[in-house]
Order: C-alpha cells, then sequence, then structure tokens
C-alpha cells in the first residue's frame, strides 16, 4: 500500500470503524487497556494487507477475535510475568454493571463471543463461523448453550 | 407464545450488549502512529528473502566443511544485525561468508550466547531446571519470542539468567517495560528508540536501561522509579509502542 489514494482509503476505513472495534473488543475483554491493543494490532495488520483484503470488515473483525482468544490463552503465563514486571500497582477498571451484562461477561469465551457477534454485531451463523474460524455447526452449538445458560443466570 | 419469548430475550441481550458497548473507551487517533510504520516493500521482501537464501546456503556449506566426526550436529543460525553494543560472548565455531555476514553456530541443546534451541522433550519447567531459573523468568524473558508459547521444537529462546556454560541475556527482575525489536531492524530505528528512551527521563533511568541483541530480535529492557505512576509507564509504554520498528512492547497490564 504505497500510492496516497489507498493511504486515504485506509483512513477513511480506519476512521468509520475504529470505534465500532473498540466496542467489540471491549465487549469481548471488559479491559480498556487490552481492547486498545487488541484493536491497534488488527488494524496494524489490515494496514500492511489493505490492498490484498478484500472484505476489510470482515478481515478486521476476524482479527480482533483471534488476538482476543491468543491473550486469553496466554493470560496464565501474562498473570505469572506481571510478577515480575510489578513495579507498578493494577489500575482500577471498572467491571461490569450486573444482570445481563454481568451474565454475559461471565459466559465462557467462545460462548461470549458467539453471543457478541450475533447480538450485537448482528451477523449470521456463517459469518460469525468466519470471524471465529469455526464451523457452523460448533457456533450453533455454542449460541444454544450461551442462551441456555443466560436464562439460567436471569431467572428470579 | 415461545417465539415472543425468545424475541424478548433476544432483544434484552441486545440491549443488554448496546448498553455495555457504551462503556467502551473512546478510540484514539492512531492514524498517525500507523501511517509512521512504512509497510515492507515487495521488494524489499524479495531483497531479504534472497540475502538469507544466500546466508544459509553459504552457512551450511561452512558446516560441512568443518564439521568433524566427533562434533556434535549443528545448527546454522544467521546474524545480519549490526548489534549497537557489545554482543554476548560466543564460545562456538564461526564461519564467514564472503558477503562479511557472520553466520554463528549454535549448537543445538546447549545455551551459549542467551539463548538456547528447543529440542524433542523440552518443557518450560525442564528448560528452568536444566538452566537453574524460574518459569517465570524463562516466560517473561520470552514474551515476543515466535514459537515459544508452543514450545515448538527448532524455536531459539531466550536463557535471562546464567546456568552451566550459559551466557546470560541482560534482564532485570525490576524491568517496568521490555520493548522488542525484529533483527532487521534498521541502525536508525534502533536509534530512535534509544533517543527517545534517553529524552524521557524520570521515571525512567536511562543509565540502567539495557539493550541485547542477536539473530533473533534487539531487545531494550527499561528500568522505572518503583515509585513511579503506573498512568505514566503506561503512556511510555504506548510511545515506544508506535516507534517505527518496535515489533512489541511488555508491560504492566490495567
Amino acid at each position: 500500500m504505497e500510492d496516497e489514494t489507498a493511504v486515504s482509503s485506509f483512513a477513511r476505513f480506519y476512521k468509520s470503524h475504529r470505534q465500532g472495534a473498540i466496542r467489540l473488543a471491549w465487549l469481548l475483554t471488559h479491559d480498556p487497556a487490552v481492547a486498545e491493543d487488541v484493536v491497534h494490532d488488527a488494524f496494524t495488520a489490515l494496514f500492511h494487507r489493505f490492498d490484498a483484503v478484500d472484505n476489510h470488515a470482515a478481515y478486521l473483525r476476524r482479527s480482533v477475535v483471534n488476538s482476543v482468544y491468543e491473550r486469553t490463552r496466554r493470560s496464565g503465563r501474562e498473570s505469572r510475568r506481571l510478577a515480575l514486571v510489578a513495579a507498578t500497582e493494577p489500575v482500577e477498571v471498572d467491571g461490569p454493571t450486573g444482570g445481563l451484562i454481568d451474565a454475559i461477561a461471565h459466559l465462557p469465551l467462545q460462548q461470549r463471543t458467539v453471543i457478541v457477534l450475533r447480538y450485537w454485531s448482528d451477523l449470521d451463523h456463517a459469518a460469525i463461523a468466519d470471524a471465529m474460524d469455526a464451523r457452523i455447526g460448533t457456533v450453533r452449538s455454542l449460541l444454544s448453550r450461551a442462551t441456555a445458560q443466560l436464562r439460567t443466570e436471569i431467572q428470579p | 407464545m415461545n417465539d415472543l419469548l425468545d424475541r424478548g430475550f433476544e432483544d434484552a441481550i441486545r440491549g443488554a450488549l448496546t448498553d455495555d458497548a457504551e462503556r467502551a473507551p473512546h478510540a484514539p487517533e492512531w492514524w498517525g502512529p500507523i501511517a509512521a510504520v512504512t509497510p515492507p516493500s515487495r521488494v524489499r521482501w524479495v531483497a531479504v528473502a534472497a540475502s538469507v537464501l544466500v546466508i544459509a546456503v553459504v552457512g551450511t556449506v561452512a558446516v560441512l566443511v568443518t564439521r568433524t566426526d566427533d562434533t556434535p550436529a549443528l545448527t546454522a543460525a544467521t546474524t545480519t544485525h549490526p548489534t549497537p553494543t557489545s554482543p554476548p560472548e560466543s564460545t562456538t565455531d564461526t564461519a564467514t561468508a564472503s558477503t562479511a555476514t557472520t553466520v554463528t553456530l549454535v549448537e543445538s541443546g546447549s545455551c551459549i550466547d542467551g539463548s538456547y534451541i528447543l529440542q524433542d522433550g523440552d518443557t518450560p519447567a525442564g528448560l528452568a531446571v536444566k538452566f537453574d531459573l524460574s518459569v517465570e523468568a524463562l516466560d517473561f524473558a520470552n514474551v515476543h519470542t515466535p514459537g515459544y508459547d508452543d514450545f515448538i521444537v527448532g524455536t531459539r529462546v531466550l536463557i535471562p539468567t546464567a546456568g552451566a556454560g550459559c551466557q546470560p541475556a541482560p534482564i532485570g527482575d525490576g524491568a517496568a517495560i521490555v520493548v522488542t525489536m525484529p533483527p532487521d531492524s534498521t541502525d536508525a530505528q534502533i536509534a530512535l528508540v534509544r533517543a527517545v528512551l534517553d529524552d524521557l527521563g524520570a521515571p525512567i533511568d536511562a543509565t540502567r536501561t539495557e539493550f541485547w541483541a542477536n539473530g533473533d530480535a534487539a531487545v531494550f529492557f527499561v528500568f522505572a522509579d518503583p515509585a513511579a505512576d503506573p498512568t505514566t509507564i503506561y503512556d511510555i509504554a504506548e510511545e515506544l509502542r508506535h516507534l517505527p520498528g518496535v515489533s512489541g512492547v511488555a508491560r504492566p497490564m490495567n
């Protein structure tokens, strides 16, 4: 992506999608710093492949989801590292606020992801499967389990 | 009836997610920093690939020529990055290619220059015992080592503290930020990171900022005043992250 036209195309895409990407990452992580990191990495990856990618929004969404998964997978290791670099105190972060938001936030990551992509991003099963690099059957199963869990959680 | 209930339930989920999304942080103006990172051109990558191929061929020939029956199998690792500071001393054979590129031969299964090539059967715990260090220290030293997370055989991992026969890579328990740059970083990119670190002043202790490089990565270990405001550390890490050539910045997570 060398010429000015392509660069300005990316700039327009960035401006129109940055807040949506941040919100997606936030809904999956509930950590503002991680959400910003994830989205920055996703946009940087897209920047390098902007000309080669057909569906920029889908690529960005998939990058965000993958990055969140990767960070979660490494979270145990990260927490051990923190003991070594902890020259500072953790910053207080607002968490979920109870009710349905709380219930969604406490779902396992894969179930939370399908809920967010289905009901916030309004994606169909095929698009969710693409974003999660999973089969459609897996998405249906996760969605079913997640909604069942949410019903249980919010029942009076 | 069930459809109506389902629809109401789904609407409730949508509403909760919409409310929750409103609490997301505001996206910063990142366009400038992203634009500052020059995407590699195809021509450059072709040149890099050709160079690596030539070096690999020359290195392999050198290994075959110098190997004797009583020497262990050696794995060729290329070092094309000019080391700004004195690199860890190597105790192994080196062969100089006709292109003046140094080819360091790293013996598999031992730590000779602050790094170790993973062998079949290696585990983090096993490596920690082997080099007399903690798994946590090993993890931290390899925050940005590709392949470390999955412990892929053949991956060169950094050994942060001295073990038997191992020249340590410098790393301090008090490092607050670790900046990683790829081995093909230019001198100008490394100099820029140095200059920014020098300019930052308090709470960064520039005199204790360590730099280390081998064929896999160039790493700055940045130490900070333990009493420093965490938000300041975060801001500094963010500033470093956006510098051209910086591939990763590890810092305390919020």
